[in-house]
């Protein structure tokens, strides 16, 4: 698939004039092309070789490629032959390499001229490699120069006559981006200005023989002498002797578009393609640093989306500054490479500012969203719950795209979120799950209450003893029994039908709740129910259980107050006996039982049998009850001796030996006669 | 000062650089006596006409003048004791007076010039392209360019006298028109016409019979007009970088360039070519 090839030629027949077209020119087009197609200036013919002359035709949207020759079969000195291609603006856009188009000049004839009436066409080849040698690589490097270095000023140089000065200049062009190539003016020998008006020609050489070029103007132009020891130089020749070897074109092609600038941009151009080719960590934010204001790259969506495309393609290696450039022009990248590059960029951000990721998933522009969304989704539930941070609600985001978050400890851990916070994220706390990892997780008080209220006590002390089943230490989960005590009745409910009760979980709501917080309306005593099948499943029940039971019992709480003591008393009398009932461990108890002498103060033992007689009478436990307080005649006969010694202590006996004396249990019975021998032996000195 | 302006009008090759160069040389050498001295140039301007009067004195062929060489020049002159004035007149190339004729075309700068009421029109004495009699045409019509097919008619085909009786013409009517006029017609390489043995107003009369016909009957009749014969090179010259004739070689031996200049009138013959100038500008 080729191009339409417009043709004129001009020569000299009676004055120089057109001899074919095969277009349709405006007539002033027709009429800047007459004045462009004859001799260059006064002296140009006589150098004798041909000159190349490129200009737009901006009324009927041409660019004019012309070649000239001396026509010295012509009858007078300055004639000239010009055969000129007139290329559409849009044709010119799409070819790679337009310096191609020199292969369609012919030199004309006055036997051909009349060939020059039809249009051409033209396919262009891929562009080749080819190194430049050292004579056109200076003359370029000159060119370059004095063109991107000096953008505003019209340039000139001297030339040799050799053919390769053509080739130069349209290897220039060739590297130029559409806008500017329509629309640059040269010309390869003069001895003059060519411009017209404010058609100022960018580029004109002259013979190196002449002392410089005349500007007609009020100008002098600026001759090209000089090389720039800038990069974008070596870049600029790089591209022009590897013109496949990297998208130069394509970048000039997309950057060029996109910049309103002329020659002043290339530069740039250039500097950013070269900044952008790098591999060392400096690269990325030397790019960004090219299309920061107030340069000129700053004002191209195109510059500021290649960048990022490298900033994104680096975004594990980011600095703060060049990780807000990046997130800040997110939008510029397309979906495609968001979506290639966002994990990268999504786990980059969890690292380094985790805030920012979850800003982004919920960023106003839908692709900078769906994309972001999508990494998080894929991003490792550790990693993720690693990188989360105290003290900031950011996660929310997060949270609405990963639920699977708040199976973790670590996220419960890091961010100490409460339930209300999970519940804006629209997520429901419902799942043990979720209760197991926040337990393991929290430990901030507020949070762990907020929890605590939507789980409930029940489920969170079930945790717990799941937890503890586990393996689990008590000492870290004693914040959650702490709050779960605080629902006293729940907790009643949980130990009344907890049906294999963990003793540690036991242990750790009794250092929360005093003995007596726990309700007993109605029914038997939830502690009586616990405590005895924690004595069921471990054999004894730990000394301070004990305590906490003894107290439970004597407190006006305990619907099992009988049941308590039968369970506790002896355990603890034997250690009080024995000396391994601490006083540290048992102040508490100490503070409830009955007052005793100064002198009887050590003796907890007495003190267990004070108290206990005292609450048996006062709270008329039940003589099977009371008969059952020891197991051993000596235990029970201390216990009467304390409980005779209680204000209505004897008749209570009395009581407890009558409704005993026929027991059908044998031992009821038996104690039954203990109890009336004993009364018999101390109460004859009020008879 | 007084300003005045003169135009040049000619077709291609008429001789108006010649002109220019010789009279030049003729100004700045004061080899010989003229109507006309030169008091100053405009800043500027020198290199063109040092370069052009160079190749004269060479006896060089002038290069012509390109589309866009367009070039005014501006003197102050004086006439003898008289005060002085200041001339422009611009170097204009024939294609753009050719272009006038075939496509009636002519830019705004252009018509700007050819507002003065002083015009020197350049004939080339030896290249007038005679009216081609019926048979001619016809013969030419089936000349084989292209087999079978008729040779379409070209304004560029014209006679000679039939684009300058035009140009006239176009002088007259808007946006050209001017008034009355002063109309120095200029025989140039009046040499090659001399074996004629004819004034230049008998070779005009006889060699352009309907230009001298509409200078008499078709002007306004506040014209002026006049025919100068004017051989500015006085002779045939070589071309550049082509081998030296003969005819150039004698010219260069002269001693005095500047008597190469004929000027031939009604009043008689000198070698000053200031005598146009003078005789549109009195």
């Amino acid at each position: 698939m080729g191009i339409i090839v417009h043709q004129a030629l001009h020569g000299y027949s009676e004055g120089h004039r057109q001899f074919a077209c095969s277009v349709q020119l405006t007539p002033n087009d027709a009429r800047f092309v007459m004045v462009m197609s004859d001799a260059s200036g006064a002296g140009v013919t006589s150098e004798g070789i041909p000159y190349l002359t490129g200009y737009p035709l901006q009324d009927s949207g041409l660019y004019a490629l012309a070649r000239t020759w001396p026509a010295t079969e012509m009858p007078r000195p300055g004639c000239v032959w010009t055969h000129t291609l007139f290329i559409a603006f849009a044709d010119l856009a799409v070819l790679e390499s337009p310096s191609q188009l020199s292969a369609l000049f012919k030199l004309p004839t006055v036997e051909t001229a009349r060939g020059f009436d039809s249009p051409q066409h033209f396919v262009a080849n891929r562009p080749r490699n080819y190194s430049l040698i050292s004579s056109q690589q200076k003359l370029f490097e000159r060119l370059a120069t004095a063109l991107y270095e000096q953008p505003h000023i019209q340039v000139w140089a001297r030339r040799t006559r050799e053919a390769f000065v053509d080739d130069v200049v349209l290897r220039l062009w060739d590297l130029q981006w559409p806008r500017l190539r329509r629309s640059f003016r040269f010309c390869t020998l003069t001895t003059r200005d060519r411009s017209q008006g404010r058609a100022l020609f960018d580029l004109q050489l002259c013979s190196q023989v002449a002392p410089r070029l005349r500007f007609s103007q009020n100008t002098d132009g600026i001759e090209a002498i000089s090389t720039s020891s800038e990069p974008w130089l070596a870049q600029l020749l790089e591209y022009a002797e590897h013109p496949n070897a990297s998208g130069f074109r394509e970048a000039l092609r997309l950057l060029g578009t996109d910049l309103l600038g002329g020659r002043e941009v290339m530069r740039s151009i250039c500097c950013l393609q070269a900044t952008l080719a790098q591999r060392e960590p400096f690269a990325v934010a030397d790019a960004i640093a090219l299309v920061t204001p107030p340069t000129q790259l700053s004002r191209s969506k195109v510059a500021k989306e290649m960048v990022t495309y490298a900033a994104l393609s680096r975004a594990d290696a980011l600095s703060d500054a060049e990780l807000n450039y990046v997130v800040d022009n997110l939008a510029l990248v397309s979906e495609r490479e968001l979506a290639f590059h966002g994990w990268k960029l999504a786990g980059y951000l969890l690292k380094v500012a985790p805030e920012k990721l979850a800003e982004l998933v919920e960023d106003e522009r839908p692709p900078v969203q769906i994309s972001m969304r999508m990494a998080v989704e894929k991003l490792d539930a550790n990693l993720l719950a690693q990188n989360l941070k105290v003290g900031t609600d950011w996660f929310r985001p997060l949270l609405a795209i990963r639920p699977d978050l708040t199976e973790m400890p670590e996220f419960w851990l890091r961010t100490q979120a409460r339930a209300s916070d999970i519940q804006k994220a629209g997520l429901v706390l419902q799942s043990e799950a979720q209760l197991a990892a926040a337990v393991l997780g929290l430990h901030n008080d507020t949070s762990i209450e907020s929890l605590a209220g939507v789980f409930g006590t029940e489920a969170v002390l079930s945790c717990i003893e799941h937890l503890m089943a586990k393996g689990r230490d008590g000492g870290e989960l004693q914040r959650w029994v702490k709050e779960a005590c605080r629902q006293p009745e729940a907790v009643a409910f949980f130990l009344a039908h907890a049906g294999a009760p963990n003793p540690r979980l036991v242990s750790c709501i009794t250092a929360e709740l005093d003995p007596d917080a726990l309700p007993n309306d109605y029914g038997v005593d939830p502690w009586l129910t616990v405590l005895a099948a924690v004595k069921q499943q471990i054999g004894k029940l730990p000394i301070e259980l004990q305590i906490y039971a003894f107290q439970r019992a004597l407190s006006w709480r305990s619907r099992s107050v009988g049941s308590l003591l039968c369970l506790t008393f002896e355990s603890l009398h034997c250690a009080a006996t024995d000396g391994t009932l601490a006083l540290s461990n048992c102040q508490k108890l100490l503070d409830s039982l009955p007052w005793v002498r100064t002198a009887d103060s050590w003796d907890i033992a007495l003190r267990l049998r004070l108290g206990l007689a005292k609450r048996c009478v006062e709270a008329a436990v039940t003589p099977e009850d009371y008969v059952a307080l020891a197991s051993t005649d000596d235990l029970f006969g201390m216990i009467l001796d304390a409980t005779l010694k209680h204000w209505g202590g004897k008749r209570y006996l009395e009581c407890v030996k009558e409704s005993t004396e026929h027991s059908t249990k044998s031992e009821e019975r038996v104690r039954s006669r203990f109890i009336a021998a004993y009364l018999d032996k101390h109460s004859k000195w009020w008879k | 000062m007084t300003a005045h302006n003169i135009v040049v009008l000619g077709l291609p090759g008429s001789g108006k650089t010649t002109f220019l160069a010789a009279l030049w040389h003729l100004l700045t050498s004061n080899e010989v006596e003229t109507k006309l001295n030169l008091v100053t140039l405009k800043a500027g301007e020198s290199g063109h006409l040092n370069g052009i009067a160079a190749l004269w004195r060479k006896a060089k062929v002038q290069e012509r003048t390109q589309h866009a060489g367009d070039r005014t020049v501006t003197m102050s002159l004086r006439a003898g004791i008289a005060s002085e004035f200041q001339l422009s007149f611009p170097d204009l190339a024939g294609e753009l007076f050719q272009q006038m004729w075939e496509t009636r075309e002519c830019s705004p700068e252009v018509a700007a010039l050819l507002r003065s009421s002083n015009v020197l029109l350049f004939i080339h004495a030896d290249k007038i392209k005679a009216p081609g009699w019926i048979i001619d045409d016809e013969e030419d019509a089936q000349a084989p360019s292209e087999a079978g097919k008729p040779v379409p008619w070209s304004a560029r085909l014209a006679p000679t006298q039939v684009k300058l009786v035009d140009l006239l013409q176009l002088l007259q009517v808007p946006p050209l028109d001017a008034g009355a006029r002063c109309i120095a017609i200029v025989l140039s390489a009046w040499d090659k016409a001399t074996g004629a043995g004819m004034s230049p107003d008998q070779y005009l009369k006889a060699h352009l019979p309907l230009l001298s016909q509409y200078l008499a009957h078709g002007l306004d009749k506040d014209w002026k007009i006049k025919v100068f014969g004017v051989s500015a090179q006085g002779g045939a010259y070589d071309e550049i970088s082509k081998p030296s004739r003969d005819e150039a070689q004698r010219i260069l031996a002269m001693d005095v360039p500047s008597q190469r200049i004929s000027v031939i009138s009604a009043e008689g013959q000198s070698h000053d070519l200031t005598e146009p100038l003078q005789w549109l500008l009195v």
